[in-house]
């Protein structure tokens, strides 16, 4: 089932790369937002998305701290990891035990040929009501959805998803840029 | 997958319908805020959404039939005027009256302005109701393009307003 395959994801692929696709949906499933790049994750807590469209955004988790570096806005906003991560779609895809102490895990009916799990996070503080993720058939994670509390979601869909690459740890150091606004801890 | 189609060339007529999605960022002396933002307007209603990077939704501001609503965190509030709701819940606001006609290049139908233009006839400058907006990007050169980076500034307020997509109506 979907949570063996997301345990299995877990021990299995310490650290992954692929491209993605993020596209919000309004309840009447009318698309609000359409945005792509690519993500690279070791576990635990290390992470790197980043977005190239519409915009260029860079997404950093360095084990500690949370960055998000919008280069357009030249603005840098951080925050601590744990309550960052806690319940996080990150901490889905790059944490290590924390995925069952943020959120609760259940099977759920499988759909497009994938199986399907839905993680609740336990912690209210965070901007998701639930969170699907669908495993293919060779356990490698295929799709994400993010339901947020307006019943809009989010759908991640991961393409050429690489286990185990060899990642340098220097993509998951981020040091903000000279004259850029930071914000926050 | 297809996007939607994307407009480039504001529309003739006077106040009407658009669709953005971009970028706000506001800054007040220390206070920094920034967030997704796709804005529907109709000549009677406004959607405002504030997205988080993920794109989840984290405010939702409407302004139609004479009242004002913003929901975030999970509650509602109400109000006459929709600026001074965002102000009271969020701790800063947008000249929403005044932006739905400046975010296409056009001064707002009530109370004077003055507008400086390059070359080719789009707007640099724009100041009115105590605003200077500057637009340093278009979707095209023609006089009529529709602005992707707009700077509106007023004593000690700064507001940057990106826009990434237009969508056709």
């Amino acid at each position: 089932a979907a949570t063996d395959k997301l345990k299995s994801f877990i021990a299995g692929t310490r650290s992954a790369q692929a491209g993605f696709t993020q596209e919000v949906l309004d309840k009447s499933g009318k698309r609000i937002q359409l945005a792509s790049g690519t993500m690279q994750f070791v576990r635990p807590g290390k992470f790197r998305w980043v977005y190239q469209k519409p915009y260029e955004q860079l997404i950093v988790g360095d084990g500690k701290k949370f960055w998000l570096y919008d280069i357009d806005l030249n603005q840098v906003t951080v925050k601590k990891l744990d309550a960052a991560l806690g319940s996080s779609p990150a901490a889905l895809l790059s944490g290590d035990n924390e995925i069952e102490r943020g959120f609760v895990l259940k099977d759920i009916e499988g759909r497009d040929g994938l199986e399907w799990l839905q993680a609740t996070p336990k912690s209210n503080e965070t901007t998701f009501e639930k969170i699907l993720m669908a495993f293919d058939a060779r356990s490698e994670l295929a799709v994400m959805e993010l339901y947020d509390a307006f019943g809009h979601h989010t759908v991640l869909r991961f393409t050429e998803l690489k286990n185990n690459p060899a990642l340098p740890s220097k993509l998951f150091h981020f040091v903000p840029p000279e004259g850029a606004d930071v914000l926050g801890e | 997958c297809a996007t939607a189609p994307v407009a480039v060339h504001r529309q003739a007529q006077a106040d009407a319908p658009f669709t953005f999605n971009g970028r706000v960022a506001v800054k007040q002396g220390e206070q920094r805020d920034s967030a997704g933002m796709r804005w529907v307007h109709r000549s009677d209603e406004d959607e405002i959404l504030l997205l988080a990077p993920l794109g989840q939704t984290v405010a939702r501001i409407h302004r139609g039939a004479g009242e004002a609503t913003l929901d975030a965190s999970g509650k509602h509030h109400a109000a006459q005027d929709v600026e001074g709701l965002m102000q009271q819940v969020l701790g800063w606001q947008l000249p929403l009256s005044d932006l739905r006609y400046w975010v296409t290049a056009v001064p707002a139908p009530d109370g004077e302005f003055d507008i400086e233009r390059d070359a080719n006839g789009q707007v640099k400058v724009l100041r009115q109701q105590g605003w200077e907006i500057s637009y340093s990007r278009y979707a095209a050169m023609a006089a009529d393009a529709l602005p992707l980076r707009l700077k509106l500034q007023r004593d000690g307020v700064q507001v940057l307003l990106l826009i990434d997509e237009w969508e056709a109506q």
